[in-house]
């Protein structure tokens, strides 16, 4: 990136009129030393990064002397073919599970979160303070209180190695509904809702006329952040799928590491799992979340919504 | 708004006592179900998948369904599992193979009761192959409970061309080790003659020495005794030699382990260091590595064992799935066309031995005085000393996360030797035994 | 200037409400409250009546599970492995991702948007993949950072490991790499709910960049930077995959009971004492807890309106 261009499509950008010029040049040098401290910071962060990306691009051995540096095309092909060859391609398998498990959990978080949270924020009710409290219990609940009790209720109906009630368990998002309150309580003026109940819409033509337009935001952050903690999630999968066949990527994934002679050059397994192919199986399974963080950027930017506030 | 934790505490407490005061919630052990058909569920690891499409091969009409495992890391989480098997009552493989010695313990233990006792199940033709010594891992209280895949019996490795450029004789004794490795240290400073780092190491220098950090002296009853003179002598043995700088703290699988590797004069070490870390990882040209019979402590003449899996059959089955079982595990255990042909380490069944040692030991080109190895790793299964058995606590772990840390930190054997003690009474008083000290 | 311009702020006048919503509610809460029986409550009273039950009996234990976990000999040795970590993390966790808000709430423009992406990558490793990550990162001999580890004198990875206080910081590390970006997501949409009028008056006044962020800003977010500091005290608090993985990658150099909730997996999962794992997960959840309340009601999290 060139950083003059940079420099002044920022200083455009964020620097509003200043009413003198003394305020002015205050603003450009704070702006370079800013613009130095992110791009410092945003070094730091990719660096390690990097390593891990350029990993599958060299061979076991040249890793051995650490640092950073580019290989081959060939390298990454091979390296495929080897996380290909473990388990006749189960990886496949993993990617696509994880892709149905986390983005039914998702789709149904948001429908439960979007609507209990306009509820919790805009609307009175008997019990709404319990509701608030139990949400922001289960949210700080530790996650191994409730695997067990959770395969116990999961082994009684008989549904273990099903995707259902993972679908259902990563559909109770109470951070989702805790983001979707907050969003309704700062970002929806009560005036809106006031005006809705002018006109003589019931409450739930409010909700559905003049909060779900204006709830894009909560939409997108219910959403990615439902589709994040599912797709890293590994304890709750581990339990519930007992199977391989079943597994997403997190479960597959330590699998995969554990298999390697990189842990135990014993095992002797058919494929050649080292630090390459494992660093192009971990690139591989982070891609998806890459792809939808991508897609739901402009909403995790300031959005349409604060206009429609405004207006 | 504000909280009521008093009142939500009153809501909840009621309901609590309601609970648990009825019997209703009383833990009551789901009925054991046992199925007797459908397909044979098999649980391995994935280098033990050639294993099973040996078998499905061979009995093409046993219908297979396969699951790898990792038994490797938090292999807690795999007891875990059998743990939530029995609560449901269901899930459990027919068979599995365990990578991890000490799962046998819970897998045999009252309160997982996964293993089935093999004792009258497996011709004795086939028990009276394994060398006395070879399956004793798997006699648990008199029965036999699972069948051993490989020994892992250690032996000395030693660079046979070093030897002879140097000309040292092969000691025979864990003192003949120390004097010479005391000379390489004053001759050849920056070679090593061992790795204590990882958690094989108590296995390597302190079983076969007879210590006893986790001997059963009865039903759930422990001995701990790391002052035992069978202790100390080691300890005294390895600071010696650690003093000298001709130990190395590397763990076995490290990296860090690579260029140690390749300066190793001797080591001792199970049948599978030849082939999985010389010419594995350490990268040892051929024509440099031998083996020759174990270290002995003068009047002992005992050694250790590192590893070397278990295959287990569920005891939660009967009928035709229990025959299909007992057909898998007998082959995989057994049979030469999966021990002999497939398994790259040393087989712990007695008449598979020959053909594997000409296959992988003779034939490979590898390693100096063929003829040699092969005494050595007969021998050494003989002579794997019986009185340490694997328990639910691990002394192996135990040294990697006590002992280890210290010798990172620079302080000798004797030094963490009170804390190692003190761990290991703790961690079995967690397991739920009782400790003689 | 600054209070009048918060109290310009939308905001709902405060006064008791007559009408209730009961029957909209029920049909916009009702999805939510069935699955939050089904997957959250139900098992929570499971686990609470369980970690009052023997294990070995199956009747009522009375406090018994509780006071074998807290005379484990790992107990407060776990409890101060997390109090260090959080101490050390926490106060970097908070001032690093409200300071990177505040820097990319500053910089609006395709810089802005470029940084927050670049900040965010690192979230999308979280769990497994981040242990890859720190696999490769923490061996010093293929880490990219191999110049640092040789400059601190280190060769592998058990005595990078060994040293207590170097697990901590990799921790904190670790913690910081996989967490920062999400929760910069969150804060950057607390600043992105401030009105332009708000931060136009402000400079109007006179306000800098600096004394907006400090003066305006920050207040304007302060529930978010309550929530930011009770969910990552919890998830601390409570941490177990990291440094379980950690021990993973450094074959078992690290305590496999390094932290509290390590120690509860251990009782349910290996010594099958599933009462003593439960009622050392209902001592973990009542500190949270206690903290959270505090925190909320320091902070206003749910008193907004």
């Amino acid at each position: 990136m060139n950083s003059e261009t940079t420099l002044e499509t920022v200083t455009a950008s964020t620097v509003k009129p200043m009413p003198t010029t003394k305020g002015m040049r205050h603003a450009t040098a704070g702006t370079v030393v800013r613009v130095a401290v992110m791009v410092l910071i945003g070094i730091m962060l990719m660096y390690p990064l990097a390593g891990l990306l350029l990993a599958p691009t060299r061979t076991e051995s040249s890793m051995m002397h650490g640092g950073l540096a580019i290989g081959t095309w060939a390298n990454v092909q091979y390296a495929w073919r080897q996380i290909m060859g473990f388990d006749s391609g189960i990886f496949v398998v993993w990617m696509k599970n994880t892709v149905v498990m986390v983005v039914g959990g998702a789709i149904l978080a948001i429908i439960l979160s979007v609507p209990s949270g306009y509820a919790m924020a805009r609307l009175q009710f008997r019990g709404r303070s319990w509701l608030i409290f139990a949400t922001l219990l289960f949210m700080v609940m530790p996650n191994t209180v409730l695997v067990i009790p959770l395969f116990l209720e999961v082994a009684t109906v008989h549904m273990l190695d099903s995707f259902w009630p993972i679908i259902v368990i990563y559909g109770f998002y109470p951070f989702g509904v805790y983001l979707a309150f907050i969003h309704f309580k700062t970002a929806l003026p009560m005036e809106l809702v006031e005006a809705g109940r002018m006109d003589g819409l019931s409450e739930i033509g409010i909700f559905f006329r003049v909060a779900v337009p204006l709830a894009r935001q909560a939409v997108a952050l219910v959403g990615f952040f439902g589709f994040v903690a599912g797709w890293t999630n590994f304890f709750l999968p581990y339990v519930l799928l007992p199977q391989t066949q079943s597994s997403p990527v997190a479960v597959g994934l330590l699998q995969m590491i554990s298999s390697s002679q990189l842990v135990n050059p014993e095992l002797g397994l058919n494929v050649q799992l080292y630090m390459p192919e494992l660093a192009l199986a971990a690139i591989v399974a982070m891609i998806p979340v890459m792809v939808i963080f991508i897609a739901a950027q402009r909403y995790l930017q300031r959005g349409a919504m604060m206009g429609a506030v405004k207006g | 708004m504000k909280f009521k934790l008093a009142a939500l505490l009153a809501m909840i407490l009621p309901l609590i006592l309601v609970l648990t005061g009825g019997t209703s919630l009383a833990k009551t052990k789901p009925a054991v179900t046992t199925q007797s058909s459908g397909p044979l569920v098999l649980w391995v690891d994935a280098p033990r998948v050639s294993a099973v499409k040996a078998f499905e091969k061979a009995y093409p009409n046993i219908k297979v369904k396969m699951n790898i495992i990792n038994d490797n890391i938090g292999n807690d989480a795999l007891e875990g599992k059998f743990q939530l098997f029995n609560e449901a009552g269901s899930g459990w493989p027919d068979a599995i193979f365990t990578v991890t010695n000490s799962d046998i313990s819970w897998m045999t233990s009252t309160k997982i009761h996964y293993a089935a006792n093999l004792t009258n199940l497996v011709p004795k033709k086939i028990l009276n192959g394994y060398a006395p010594a070879a399956n004793a891992a798997c006699h648990i209280d008199g029965k036999v409970m699972c069948l051993r895949n490989d020994d892992a019996a250690d032996v000395l490795w030693y660079n046979a061309k070093l030897f002879k450029e140097w000309g040292y004789k092969v000691p025979k004794t864990w003192p003949q080790y120390e004097a010479l490795g005391l000379k390489i240290a004053k001759q050849h400073p920056g070679y090593y003659v061992g790795l204590i780092g990882d958690d094989y190491t108590f296995d390597r220098y302190f079983w076969g020495s007879g210590c006893p950090a986790n001997s059963l002296v009865g039903p759930n009853t422990v001995k701990i005794d790391l002052q035992s003179p069978n202790c100390t002598r080691m300890v005294n043995l390895l600071d010696t030699l650690l003093k000298a700088k001709v130990l190395s703290t590397a763990g076995l699988f490290s990296t860090a382990s690579n260029a140690v590797g390749k300066k190793l004069v001797m080591t001792p070490g199970a049948t599978w260091y030849g082939e999985f870390e010389f010419n594995g990882p350490w990268k040892v040209p051929a024509g440099e590595i031998s083996a020759s019979s174990p270290l002995v402590w003068p009047g002992f003449p005992y050694t250790g064992d590192e590893g070397g899996g278990m295959w287990v059959m569920s005891s939660h089955i009967s009928g035709t799935l229990r025959q299909d079982a007992l057909k898998f595990i007998e082959f995989v255990a057994t049979n030469p066309k999966n021990q002999v042909n497939l398994v790259p380490t040393f087989p712990a069944y007695g008449p598979d031995e020959q053909g594997w040692l000409q296959k992988n030991v003779v034939d490979s080109h590898y390693f100096v005085d063929p003829q040699q190895i092969v005494k050595a790793f007969k021998q050494a299964v003989k002579m794997v000393w019986t009185g340490h058995p694997y328990t639910e606590f691990d002394p192996d772990g135990i040294w990697d996360t006590t002992v280890v840390p210290a010798l990172e930190q620079g302080k000798n054997l004797k030094q963490v030797w009170p804390t190692y003690q003190r761990e290991l009474v703790d961690y079995a008083q967690l397991y739920g035994y009782s400790v003689k000290q | 200037m600054a209070a009048s311009v918060i109290a310009g702020s939308p905001r709902v006048p405060k006064r008791k409400r007559a009408l209730t919503h009961s029957a909209p509610a029920v049909v916009l809460v009702g999805p939510f409250l069935l699955v939050l029986v089904v997957a959250g409550a139900l098992p929570a009273v499971y686990a609470l009546v369980e970690s009052l039950i023997s294990s070995t009996t199956g009747g009522f234990a009375g406090l018994s599970n509780y006071l074998t976990v807290i005379t484990n000999f790992r107990f407060l040795p776990s409890f101060g492995d997390v109090g260090l970590l959080l101490l050390v993390w926490l106060p970097i966790m908070v001032v690093g991702v409200v300071g990177l808000a505040l820097l990319v709430d500053a910089s609006r423009g395709r810089f802005g948007k470029t940084m927050l992406f670049v900040y965010y990558i690192p979230a999308a490793l979280a769990g497994i993949t981040n242990f890859m990550l720190w696999l490769l990162i923490l061996d010093p001999n293929v880490s990219p950072i191999a110049f640092f580890w040789k400059a601190l004198g280190q060769t592998s990875i058990d005595g990078l490991l060994s040293s207590p206080i170097n697990v901590i910081w990799i921790l904190a590390a670790m913690l910081f790499y996989e967490g920062s970006g999400s929760w910069l997501l969150i804060v950057l949409g607390g600043l992105h709910s401030i009105s332009d009028e708000v931060i136009e008056a402000a400079e109007i006044d006179g306000c800098n960049q600096w004394r907006l962020a400090w003066r305006i800003k920050l207040p304007m977010i302060a529930p978010w930077i309550g929530y930011l500091v009770l969910m990552n005290f919890a998830y601390g608090f409570q941490i177990f995959l990291e440094p379980q993985l950690l021990a993973a990658a450094a074959q078992g150099i690290l305590s496999p009971q390094w932290s509290p909730n390590q120690l509860s997996y251990t009782y349910a999962y290996s010594v099958g004492n599933t009462g003593a794992a439960a009622a050392l997960s209902v001592i973990l959840l009542i500190i949270t807890l206690g903290l959270g309340v505090l925190i909320v009601t320091k902070t206003g999290l749910l008193e907004r309106s």
